[in-house]
């Protein structure tokens, strides 16, 4: 027990001594210098801005300070919506220097190499509060909140939210505090002082207007912002037309008179203004003979283990290979030719390909699937080789070598093979005319592009032209031998080729067979791999893209199918999409941000790649015309989102782990008149979705909020995503709230209300580190059926097919006998024209049209303006198809009964009815029996479309299931299983019926 | 039993004894000496019946004049009656009359129309033009109720038409009580009575797929006579039967005949037909080809094809 509280107090006194030292880093870190009042301008002493180029971002304190130099002449200013676009026009000497917020400009030298960022600061300034002198209460109390607006960085990300850098900025938006206030504080500005005060979107915002937000927060008063000339905030200060003003980045001078009656607050931004230059980065040392791995790239180090390696035969990458071939790390295929290889790559019958870097570039740059690692494998110089003890030749070959480097004829040489596209082929090494003695035989291995290869039958390459060039040199012919690689040495050797020269390295082994003149070109050995990864939005091209049927996603993605750039699968419900794409049948999917990182954190064998898709927002869809519900829900909005209530639904919903959960929105107790009905599709997490058998999400939250405000009761009609519009188009609802984008398209059939919220696309790949834990069969099974109760969805819904079969059934039965007899009485007596005529439309039109469609008319058309269950609906429906069908039965089966019977009953004095009745009925109903029972097991199995109007049934359970496990398999086949056990069960019941009839006739 | 002397051809009776025909005929005569009593007793019984259908029949709306010229004894009258298929004219005019008790056996080669004729005269077939009275009414007026003209008209099928989903009683008594006829007790009364008749008593709560041939006919006529009919018509009753079977409904065919029962039967059984017929038709190309009793018919032939048809089947 001492011990306890002994520890305790040295926990504590740890703490204390962990508290002040940060304390005191914030407080050195921050410029909490009371400096007075003038911002201050200090010139760049080091580097002069007059006559120089200089690029600015717009918007930002840099553009400000240095406009001034354009005005008078001094410097040509070029203006740059982002910083990157600054940067490059920087790299590239279009300008001489840029002028960046120091924490920007800090950034780009560090991510650009050869950025020079100036220490001296072009410019530093501070910013405050002006406050009229006598107004020492709110002076202090302004910076008091200031102080805790630093503290807890609040300052800072409000900064950084405006001016930081291009990734950094609109990141971290202050979100004004949904707290009671008392009292306002009016804030003087001048609106053109960007990014200080400005207005955007009719509001203000900036800088200056967020920390006043923030103050205001604290102190829990409104802000109430006027606008003003920048020569008047000052005086409207002490005019008390406004309690505070801010200056922000505005240079003017306040006149002395003014500045007695002016108190200023602590300072909550400094501006540090840097300029930035560029030189080249020095070209790249000396080539060393040893292969030396160069840390330049982040990429680790690709791994070998298991995987197939595929070389040409007889280089290099050969003799690596072979390495991990010998020690047993990895397989090795050997091809001839590169090109082999590189084929076996694309058709993935090899892991990756070693081969020299232009080749591989050559290879790479022709087929787009296909990508070399930033690591390079290694680093070689390439030699020509000659017979060992060949000195004199060597010699002379050294020395033509060293002169075709000198003059520039080598690098010529190897540009015109390997270049940009522009310079390869426009300077073709010309053989020159001069004295030839004697031959040089070449020995070289023409299948290895750019060094050797065969062009038209010719044998070219940056090898070839080389030896032409040293023949050129040495006044000898020249004659090239082509071999197999592994011929080369042996040819020189034996005397049958005076020098080899096939982009060769030199490696001890060959040494010990020949000698190598010196190195001519270096080159890298690289590794290819498949690369079939998509990184960004360009990589979308060729692939398949998984979208769901009628979101934004489906409509941006069709662009991509029109013309021609991608393939795209459409799947109706989200999870679908995401199932395709665990199974790898597409390469990617296109969601919403939200609801993708819902699936993403359920899944980690996928992942949402870094460049957003688009940038959208939802809107609720109303019925055309229907404006004054519009403008109540519009109201409603304005109202939710100023009281902040939308943000604390959606952060309810997508906030960090912390804040998930946090706040639901509780529904208010008003009184209610009407009913705000609003069709979704709740298969959208976390904006709308089914949770233990109720549809909750973000938009029905907001939903329930607006019918609070608006005084209604909420209705919620869950649908497919396509028929949102049409129900609301049709009246069958008021409002459509699913997550949906505002588009052209849409607007031709609906309104809009403004949007809620907005949104990102996203693109969902696979994601290849995770090999994704797959959990076992019985884990899937407790997963899908017991955890959460899974299995009532199946339970309910079963007993909701059966229930519609059954009730559908017997209308199908009645209807249908009626309609068979008069059919039949028509067939046999000639009466009854008109109703049979009737008859036989009706089953024209029955068996003509799909159920899904009669279903469909049903629903939206006969039963439009009647609010009755879909049970009822399904029923209706399901009996009128029914009964066409068994109509025809019973007629058949009528028609199957002997004549004879007939007419003995007629003959008997029975009247027509009588011997129908009582004679040929009976007879009829065992021929009908086994038809009649397709019919029901027909039935039964086509009230699975029952989901097309929501209706909860079987099928649409096992759906629900699905999209909330993400396992197809499972629910799918248990939905069948339960399907044929009940037509087994029906089936054998009729077997035994049939038989019982069967047995009174015997 | 034959009425010889009803027949209106005039033709004197010959009591000589020539052939064996000649002799049964005797030994016939005999019986229909003591049988013309008992049946003009029967006669009696149902002149009153016919004269109240007579009178029924007067009532009703259309009524026509009765042709004939003893309109008590005439249960059928035909006249002029046609019929065509299609473009096939079947009958081109058939014209007779069928007395009360009178024997009519159709002869002829298939599709020569005498299942027509006889279908038409209950309304099975709807003849195209021509008139069929029964009891003096004409039952091809639409007005008919031909339910009702039906119920005194039995027929029996060459395929029997038993209903398969009753038992054997069930099928007599079916017809009976669901008219009115006769209440549910004394139609299985009748039932029993006429399974007894028949021997197949054991058969009552019988199906018909368990029943013979032989039996099923059978019980298809008597079937026919619970309704307690004025005219049997048989439309070749023993073609679908097998040969040993042929003879115990031809028997109880001859029972009901010598019964004083007015039938028309279309057969190919010739031998019955001598036997048991007062009068044979012959016909052919849609009209009454020849007409005779049994001996003149089959003895004598006058009509060529009549020779013809009869030196193939005899």
């Amino acid at each position: 027990m001492v011990n306890s509280s002994r520890t305790k107090r040295t926990a504590a006194a740890i703490m204390a001594l962990l508290l002040t030292a940060l304390c005191f880093t914030v407080l050195f870190n921050t410029p909490l210098v009371y400096a007075e009042g003038e911002n201050d301008t200090q010139q760049a002493e080091e580097y002069e801005l007059s006559g120089k180029n200089v690029g600015v971002q717009l918007g930002t304190v840099g553009e400000l300070r240095v406009r001034p130099y354009e005005e008078t002449s001094r410097s040509s200013v070029e203006y740059f919506y982002s910083q990157a676009e600054a940067v490059r026009a920087l790299t590239e000497k279009r300008i001489d220097c840029i002028v960046l917020d120091e924490s920007s400009i800090m950034a780009v030298s560090q991510q650009n190499e050869g950025v020079n960022v100036i220490e001296k600061e072009f410019s530093m300034e501070e910013y405050r509060f002006l406050l009229k002198s006598d107004n020492k209460e709110l002076l202090n109390k302004m910076n008091k909140a200031l102080k805790t607006l630093k503290d807890n960085k609040t300052l800072e990300s409000i900064v950084k939210n405006y001016a930081g850098t291009d990734a950094e900025k609109g990141k971290t938006p202050y979100k004004k505090k949904d707290i009671e206030r008392t009292g306002t504080i009016t804030l003087a500005v001048n609106t053109s002082m960007k990014p200080y005060a400005y207005i955007e979107n009719g509001t203000f915002v900036g800088i200056d207007i967020d920390v006043m937000q923030a103050v205001c927060d604290i102190l829990k008063t409104e802000l109430a912002v006027t606008v003003t000339d920048k020569e008047r905030i000052a005086s409207s200060v002490v005019w008390e037309t406004a309690d505070v003003g801010a200056m922000g980045a505005s240079d003017y001078k306040i006149h002395n008179d003014v500045k007695k009656e002016i108190s200023f607050t602590g300072v909550y931004a400094t501006s540090v203004q840097k300029i930035a230059t560029y030189t080249e980065p020095e070209p790249e040392p000396e080539p060393s003979e040893e292969t030396e791995e160069e840390p330049a790239s982040e990429e680790a180090a690709y791994d070998f283990k298991g995987k197939t390696i595929g070389v040409q035969l007889g280089t290099t990458g050969d003799i690596y290979a072979t390495d991990y071939e010998d020690d047993g790390t990895a397989k090795v295929e050997r091809y001839s030719k590169a090109a082999d290889a590189v084929q076996a790559l694309k058709q993935k019958k090899i892991d990756c390909v070693i081969l020299d870097e232009q080749p591989a570039l050559n290879f790479v740059q022709r087929n787009k699937d296909i990508k070399i690692l930033k690591k390079e494998f290694t680093l070689e110089d390439y030699a020509l080789c000659l017979k060992k003890g060949n000195k004199e030749l060597l010699d002379k070959v050294n020395a033509a070598i060293k002169k075709l480097k000198e003059d520039g004829t080598l690098a010529k040489i190897i540009t015109n093979y390997i270049g940009t596209d522009e310079e390869k082929g426009a300077a073709p090494y010309e053989k020159k005319d001069v004295k030839r003695n004697g031959t040089l035989v070449v020995a070289t291995n023409a299948e290895f592009p750019p060094y050797e290869y065969v062009d038209n039958g010719k044998i070219t390459g940056i090898d070839m032209d080389m030896m032409q060039a040293v023949c050129d040199e040495l006044g000898m012919e020249l004659k090239i031998e082509n071999m197999k690689f592994d011929s080369i040495i042996a040819a020189v050797n034996a005397g049958k080729a005076d020098i080899g020269a096939a982009g060769m390295t030199v490696t001890d082994e060959r040494k010990k067979n020949v000698d190598f003149s010196d190195s001519y070109t270096t080159s890298k050995q690289v590794i290819i791999v498949f690369d079939d990864e998509i990184d960004s939005v360009d990589d979308l091209i060729g692939k398949t893209i998984g979208v769901q049927l009628g979101t934004t996603g489906d409509i941006y993605a069709t662009d991509y199918e029109n013309d021609g750039t991608a393939k795209v699968e459409r799947y109706s419900k989200a999870a679908d999409a995401v199932q395709a794409l665990k199974q790898k049948k597409i390469d990617c999917v296109i969601l919403d941000e939200q609801p993708a990182k819902s699936f993403v954190l359920k899944n980690n064998d996928i992942r949402i790649i870094d460049e957003e898709f688009t940038l959208e927002d939802y809107a609720l869809c109303l019925k055309k015309g229907n404006t004054e519900l519009l403008d109540k829900i519009n109201a409603a909005l304005k109202k939710l989102k100023e009281d902040g209530t939308i943000s604390s639904i959606i952060t309810n919903y997508i906030g960090t782990d912390e804040e998930k959960g946090k706040s639901p929105y509780q529904k208010k107790n008003v009184e209610r008149q009407g009913t705000l009905v609003v069709a979704t599709n709740a298969e959208f997490p976390p904006y709308e979705y089914v949770d233990n058998g109720n549809i909750v999400g973000i938009d029905m939250d907001i939903m329930q909020a607006v019918c609070d405000e608006l005084g209604m009761e909420l209705k919620i009609e869950n649908m497919k995503f396509d028929s949102i519009i049409a129900a609301v188009d049709a009246g069958k609802a008021d409002v459509g709230a699913a997550g949906m984008t505002v588009t052209e398209e849409r607007k031709k059939n609906v309104d809009f209300s403004d949007p809620y919220t907005t949104s990102k696309q996203v693109i969902i790949i696979h994601n290849k580190e995770a090999d994704g834990e797959t959990l076992n069969f019985w884990e899937k099974l407790r997963q899908n059926f017991i955890d959460q109760d899974r299995w009532r969805y199946l339970l309910d819904g079963l007993g909701t097919t059966l229930m519609i079969t059954a009730l559908s059934i017997l209308i199908g039965l009645l209807l249908g006998t009626l309609i068979a007899v008069v059919r039949t009485v028509h067939d046999q007596n000639g009466k009854l024209v008109i109703l049979n005529f009737i008859c036989k439309l009706y089953l024209t039109i029955i068996r003509g049209t799909p159920a899904v469609l009669q279903l469909l008319i049903i629903y939206y058309g006969v039963f439009s303006a009647v609010d009755v269950s879909k049970i009822v609906v399904a029923v209706v429906a399901f009996g009128l198809n029914s009964a066409a069908y068994v109509a025809e039965v019973i007629r058949s089966g009528i028609n199957a009964v002997d004549k004879g019977q007939f007419e003995a009953g007629r003959c008997l004095g029975l009247s027509y009815k009588q011997t129908m009745s009582s004679i040929i009925m009976p007879q009829a109903f065992k021929n009908m029996l086994p038809a009649l029972l397709n019919e029901v097991i027909a039935l039964l199995k086509e009230t699975a479309i029952c989901g097309y109007i929501a209706l909860q049934d079987l099928t649409m359970g096992g759906d629900i299931i699905r999209s909330q496990t993400f396992d197809a398999f499972l629910p799918l086949i248990a939905v069948a299983i339960i399907y044929l056990i009940i037509v087994i069960i029906l089936t054998r019941i009729v077997t035994v019926l049939e038989r019982r009839l069967k047995k009174n006739e015997k | 039993m034959k009425n010889k002397k009803k027949n209106a051809a005039g033709k004197a009776e010959v009591n000589k004894p020539a052939s064996k025909t000649e002799e049964k005929k005797l030994t016939l005569e005999k019986a229909a000496e003591s049988a013309e009593t008992a049946k003009e007793a029967a006669a009696e019984r149902t002149a009153p019946d016919n004269a109240g259908k007579a009178s029924d029949s007067g009532s009703k709306a259309n009524a026509r004049e009765k042709i004939g010229p003893d309109k008590k004894d005439v249960l059928i009258e035909v006249a002029d009656l046609r019929k065509s298929f299609g473009d096939h004219k079947v009958l081109r005019g058939i014209t007779t009359t069928i007395s009360k008790g009178e024997v009519v056996a159709l002869i002829g080669p298939s599709g020569c129309g005498k299942s027509t004729f006889l279908r038409s005269l209950n309304l099975l077939e709807t003849p195209d033009s021509g008139i069929v009275r029964f009891e003096g009414t004409d039952i091809t007026d639409k007005c008919v109720d031909i339910n009702k003209m039906r119920e005194k008209m039995g027929m029996v099928f060459q395929q029997f038409n038993l209903f398969p989903n009753m038992t054997i009683k069930k099928n007599i008594m079916l017809a009976p009580v669901k008219l009115g006829k006769m209440t549910k007790e004394q139609a299985e009364k009748k039932a029993d009575e006429l399974l007894a008749r028949i021997g197949l008593s054991d058969k009552a709560n019988a199906y018909p797929m368990s029943l013979s041939g032989g039996q099923k006919q059978r019980v298809a006529i008597v079937r026919a006579l619970a309704m307690n009919p004025d005219v049997m018509l048989f439309d070749e009753p023993t073609s679908a039967l097998d040969p040993e079977m042929v003879g115990e409904v031809l028997s109880l065919i001859k029972d009901l005949a010598n019964s004083g029962m007015t039938m028309v039967i279309v057969t190919h059984e010739m031998g019955f037909a001598r036997e048991v017929a007062d009068r044979v038709m012959f016909i052919n190309d849609g009209v009454i080809a020849e007409e005779n009793p049994p001996e003149e018919f089959f003895g004598a032939p006058q009509n060529p094809r009549l020779k013809d048809f009869l030196s193939k089947v005899l």
